[in-house]
């Protein structure tokens, strides 16, 4: 018998089991600008065309176990209220989960969780979207834009690079401009889930140089993650030892001279000196932006850095809240007079954040200012609003009379879903324009005989 | 018994089973032979990035393997990158789809997106929702309890590329443009060229000579179609004859039954199998069937029973024919060079 053909083997066709997500890789690994763990759930939901509520729902929660229903949960919260990159036990289940669903082994660098030997959760996370314009422009020139981490910090107000303030708002919430229907939102880092358009933008608030100097104390604090052996007990020594060379240096080792130097309370100093707590995230890097320290001197090394000099006037620390009569209402209540003359009238609220005060305190202390301000800034806003309804009712008035000549009655509802249907481009339509329009054809109904 | 568990087997294994065992172990057998050897060559320098074809015909007449090349195509990349797929659980990097006859008028991609999803591995096939950019704003198609054909086209697309995937066999293409002509044939055409081009990956059509229908849409289009044939083996030729000879041999040691050696009837396998080894597989799993019937004992009139009637072989070799003839100047190294081209002149 002659030679024979060789076979074929069947079974090499079949693929082995692959990962249930893309093994899509984190942006900015390595460095402080690197991506948070919410971009990146984003990002895996738009690279396999579903929406982030239906991956997390049908594939990532059901992996996760007992915590499933904290997973779903967590994302059913604004988002905004995400804490996903922070530092507790539902970060590194999401972590521990989708590195098994995507093969991924770095995901716990996309939130704090590989420094929480350094932290407190108090005050750690943010509770708004937020992001550097500029940012968002580089990124979207090199084609890949992604949601930093260090935007999610509470402590970080400014990007270190672009030295601007970070934005939490698009221009259609000024700029009136037409918002999509309902569910047909994009969830992606960088656009506008309200209306459609890109948030990348030249305009920006150029941001003081303390709070530039504050993110990038914070960047250099994200750096650390690669230094290995550090614990909570380690980071405490190194803080308190930190602290009295601190104090040697600038008070003449007297604590509470130093405490009064950075406008801290007395008893947060002695709370630092004595008790086993580590300071929140914000408190630290305000304590090392006045010393001109980093967060590794307070934290690491617990020494001061050789090339190290006192500030001669060192900045005070920010307090979240302050006494009332700590507050020099003198100069507040200049101030009030100041934005009650100003053209464009501001809320309350926004003159209390901008003075460091409170709203509440404003209406104890200043009451008959603070009322007049309030009266003013909704005065502005009605006639704004009127003026806008009116554009509106003037645009929307073919598509009534349209429906009218049908023969269809014009109801609110049933106009809103007419003009919905036939003029897309003109967005949601406004409801109220919608009821101006109802009342003005059962008027002239009621009058014609 | 899984086909896993039948490649294993050999033929004495298979001797002392049951008749529907020895049925399946011999239709699970398929052999490397000389033809889909040189055919597989051709295929993979047009899978090279380099060699500018996004898309390649593998066409040829019926019956002649064109199936079994494309499995073994797509192994041969599977069994290439075994060591990166074993590193990255995310990596796929060929997938071998059946375009499938919807029973419809046209086409159905949806059903072609669906199967392609389910190789890729894909979660949430039936949950896609399709991004839509519109006067500087980005959006999505709302979902309303199903997805589209653009959304699943979307997926699959992200799918390929997100997976590194680098070769999409096709077999049964010619689903893909039946009952298409005209701008329709030429729609189909730029769908499957679109997805080759936006994810570098090459997409392989299996199926007859009607593939030939692509080539003549647009120059623009058929410019990046390689086109490889896969031949029969031709009676008249000696290394043919006797390559033909040795896969009869082949299949012969694989059958589980006792006969006299096949080979002696080569030439009369080889006209009646018009040179198609599949044709030819297709008989003596007839003829095993029939001896397993008839006890297990081989005889003569179960070959004769098994062959293929005279108005079949005309009709396949008819089409052979004029596919062959349409294809001396389209397939792959056809090309003359200018020498060539004046002596041939």
């Amino acid at each position: 018998m002659g030679g024979l053909c060789e076979l074929l083997d069947g079974s090499a066709s079949v693929i082995p089991q692959r990962s249930v997500l893309y093994r899509l890789a984190p942006c900015g690994l390595g460095t402080a600008f690197r991506e948070s763990l919410n971009s990146y759930v984003l990002r895996l939901a738009d690279a396999h065309c579903v929406r982030p509520q239906h991956l997390i729902r049908d594939i990532i929660a059901p992996h996760a176990g007992a915590i499933a229903g904290s997973i779903k949960a967590e994302w059913a919260r604004a988002p905004s209220r995400r804490y996903l990159s922070g530092a507790g036990r539902l970060p590194e289940v999401w972590v521990e989960t989708l590195s098994r669903l995507t093969g991924v082994a770095e995901l716990s660098s996309l939130t704090l969780l590989p420094l929480r030997w350094a932290l407190i959760h108090a005050a750690l996370l943010v509770d708004a979207e937020r992001w550097c314009p500029m940012c968002l422009l580089e990124m979207r020139e090199q084609g890949r834009i992604y949601g930093q981490l260090l935007w999610e910090i509470a402590a970080v107000q400014a990007c270190p690079r672009h030295g601007v303030m970070l934005s939490s708002s698009c221009r259609c919430k000024v700029d009136d401009r037409p918002l999509l229907r309902r569910g047909c939102a994009k969830h992606l880092p960088g656009i506008c889930r309200d209306c459609g358009r890109a948030l990348a933008t030249r305009a920006c608030v150029p941001a003081s140089q303390d709070a530039v100097n504050k993110a990038r104390i914070v960047a250099e604090f994200l750096q650390l993650e690669t230094i290995r052996g550090c614990t909570k007990q380690s980071a405490l020594v190194a803080f308190r030892r930190c602290l009295l060379r601190l104090t040697q240096e600038m008070a003449a080792g007297q604590p509470m001279k130093l405490a009064r130097m950075l406008g801290l309370p007395k008893a947060t100093m002695q709370g630092w000196l004595k008790s086993p707590q580590l300071p929140t995230l914000p408190r630290l890097v305000d304590v090392a932006h006045s010393t001109g320290t980093s967060v590794k001197d307070l934290l690491i090394t617990g020494e001061l850095p050789h090339q190290w000099r006192a500030p001669t006037s060192p900045a005070q620390v920010t307090t979240r809240s302050r006494r009332a009569n700590k507050v020099c209402w003198t100069a507040v209540e200049r101030q009030l007079r100041e934005f009650n003359t100003v053209a464009v009238p501001i809320a309350a609220a926004e003159a209390g954040r901008r003075l460091g005060v409170s709203v509440r305190w404003l209406a104890k202390n200043l009451p008959e200012l603070t009322r007049k301000m309030s009266a003013r800034y909704i005065e502005y806003r009605a006639r704004g609003f009127e003026a806008l309804v009116g554009q509106r009712v003037e645009q929307y008035r073919p598509y009534a009379e349209e429906m009218h000549a049908a023969g269809h009655t014009v109801l609110p509802r049933k106009l809103f879903r007419w003009i919905r249907d036939r003029a897309p481009k003109l967005g949601i339509p406004d409801r109220r324009a919608c009821v101006v329009l109802y009342a003005e054809y059962k008027r002239r109904n009621a009058e014609s005989p | 018994m899984t086909r896993s568990d039948k490649s294993k087997l050999h033929r004495d294994d298979v001797m002392h089973l049951d008749d529907k065992s020895k049925r399946d172990y011999f239709a699970g057998i398929r052999i490397r032979h000389e033809l889909i050897r040189g055919t597989l060559e051709d295929l993979q320098t047009l899978m090279d990035p380099e060699s500018g074809a996004d898309v390649i015909l593998l066409v040829g007449p019926t019956g002649v393997g064109k199936s079994t090349l494309a499995v073994s195509l797509h192994q041969d990349v599977l069994q290439r990158n075994a060591g990166r797929m074993q590193a990255d659980p995310g990596f796929v990097p060929s997938i071998y789809i059946m375009a499938c006859a919807s029973g419809e008028m046209q086409f159905s991609w949806r059903g072609f997106y669906w199967d392609g999803g389910k190789q890729l591995a894909e979660p949430l096939l039936q949950k896609k929702v399709e991004t839509r950019v519109a006067e500087g704003r980005t959006s999505v198609t709302p979902f309303s309890g199903g997805c589209t054909v653009i959304a699943l086209r979307m997926a699959f697309e992200s799918a390929i590329q997100h997976r590194g995937t680098t070769v999409a066999v096709i077999d049964e293409a010619v689903h893909l443009i039946s009952g298409a002509s005209g701008p329709k044939l030429k729609s189909q055409m730029e769908a499957i060229k679109s997805i080759a081009q936006r994810t570098s990956c090459k997409i392989a059509l299996v199926g007859s000579y009607d593939l030939f229908d692509l080539l003549n849409i647009q120059a623009q289009l058929t410019r990046r179609i390689g086109v490889v044939h896969f031949r029969r083996y031709l009676t008249g030729d000696k290394a043919d004859e006797a390559a033909f000879a040795k896969v009869v041999r082949t299949l012969q040691s694989h059958l589980p039954i006792e006969c006299p050696n096949l080979e002696q009837y080569a030439p009369e396998l080889m006209r009646s199998c018009v040179g198609c080894v599949g044709i030819l597989k297709e008989t003596l799993q007839r003829m095993l069937a029939f001896s397993l019937r008839d006890g297990g004992t081989w005889r003569e009139k179960h070959l004769a029973k098994a062959l293929l009637t005279e108005t079949q072989v005309k009709s396949v070799l008819s089409e052979a024919l004029r596919g062959e003839g349409r294809v001396k100047t389209t397939e792959f190294g056809s090309g003359l060079l200018q020498s060539t081209q004046d002596k041939a002149a």
